[in-house]
């Protein structure tokens, strides 16, 4: 696989984690999903998100089942969660954590703007398969009062990293210092 | 009545948790989902005291809301903060050139958002 596609994953794996445990939330990398499809059985909710800049471009989906998506629903969010509160959720997770990718991005010379998210919630829902360099990861993500003993299949989150790579893209191995002046629940007033 | 404060988001998700920090602080607190619904909930509320602004909307993006924002007097002191994942320079540049007080990178804590609020929502009276 592309060495520049190794450090995006590398980093994707890294902030993903970061931000479940901002939510007090566990997350385990379970590893890439070779066989996975994008094929949803039982009712699941997918955010995609796109993302662009002058040697890149690609997408990041997110795809879990329903039960995950209420279980990432902050505690201060209302109880009853619809359709488009759910979607809204995995959409918002989605952009997070592609804005967390971004910012590791832009700290090594590669500027990304983003899209929105779009979301989908159904049953039997199929994701096309990506043209580019593509991979399916899997987490598993618990908070406080689950068990972590055991992987669970609703608990799973399975994330695609979509990206159309420029021979002349170039991903520095060190961020620099000069990107780093603001990170994640930081805050400064003018 | 609470001090005003307008929450500007596409996310349902983060608009619920900002109005959760700000009312149980004793704010209170409008919603819009993108720029131009913002432009249309301070034609209808004037009294807003704050702005807490993401940048990336669809419609009217956030940074573009307030260069529209400040292009009218009547909003050119109007304290705003944006509340975003983007922590690019060049952006939170743009932000200070337009006047915008604060900037702070989700997933935000609820504290400091209170903080900012305090310090820069004054009360507003309605003309």
């Amino acid at each position: 696989m592309d060495p520049r596609f190794e450090r995006m994953e590398e980093m994707l794996i890294a902030v993903a984690r970061e931000l479940f445990e901002a939510y007090g939330k566990a997350c385990v990398f379970e590893g890439r999903a070779s066989t996975y499809a994008g094929r949803t059985e039982q009712e699941s909710v997918i955010a995609t998100i796109g993302f662009a800049g002058t040697k890149v471009r690609g997408s990041l989906v997110l795809v879990t089942l329903r039960t995950t998506a209420e279980s990432l629903r902050p505690d201060e969010i209302a109880s009853k969660a619809d359709e488009g509160m759910l979607g809204d959720v995995l959409g918002e997770f989605a952009n997070m954590l592609l804005g967390r990718l971004k910012n590791k991005l832009l700290a090594r010379g590669v500027e990304l703007l983003l899209g929105t998210p779009t979301t989908a919630v159904g049953r039997e829902l199929v994701l096309t398969a990506s043209s580019g360099t593509s991979a399916w990861y899997v987490f598993e993500v618990y908070g406080p009062g689950d068990s972590g003993a055991g992987a669970s299949a609703s608990r799973r989150i399975h994330v695609r990293l979509d990206t159309e790579m420029d021979p002349a893209l170039e991903i520095a191995d060190e961020p620099e210092t000069r990107a780093l002046e603001l990170v994640e629940g930081d805050m400064v007033l003018f | 009545m609470g001090t005003k404060i307008l929450v500007v988001d596409d996310s349902a998700m983060v608009r619920q948790q900002v109005r959760h920090a700000l009312v149980a602080a004793g704010f209170e607190v409008i919603e819009a989902q993108d720029g131009l619904d913002a432009l249309d909930k301070l034609f209808d509320v004037p009294d807003v005291a704050l702005v807490v602004c993401d940048v990336n909307m669809p419609r009217l993006p956030g940074l573009d809301f307030l260069e529209r924002l400040r292009r009218d007097a009547k909003w050119k002191l109007l304290p705003v903060v944006m509340l975003t994942t983007e922590a690019q320079p060049e952006l939170v540049h743009r932000a200070k050139s337009l006047n915008a007080k604060g900037w702070i990178i989700k997933p935000f804590k609820a504290e400091l958002l209170v903080a900012a609020a305090k310090k820069l929502a004054q009360p507003v009276r309605a003309a």
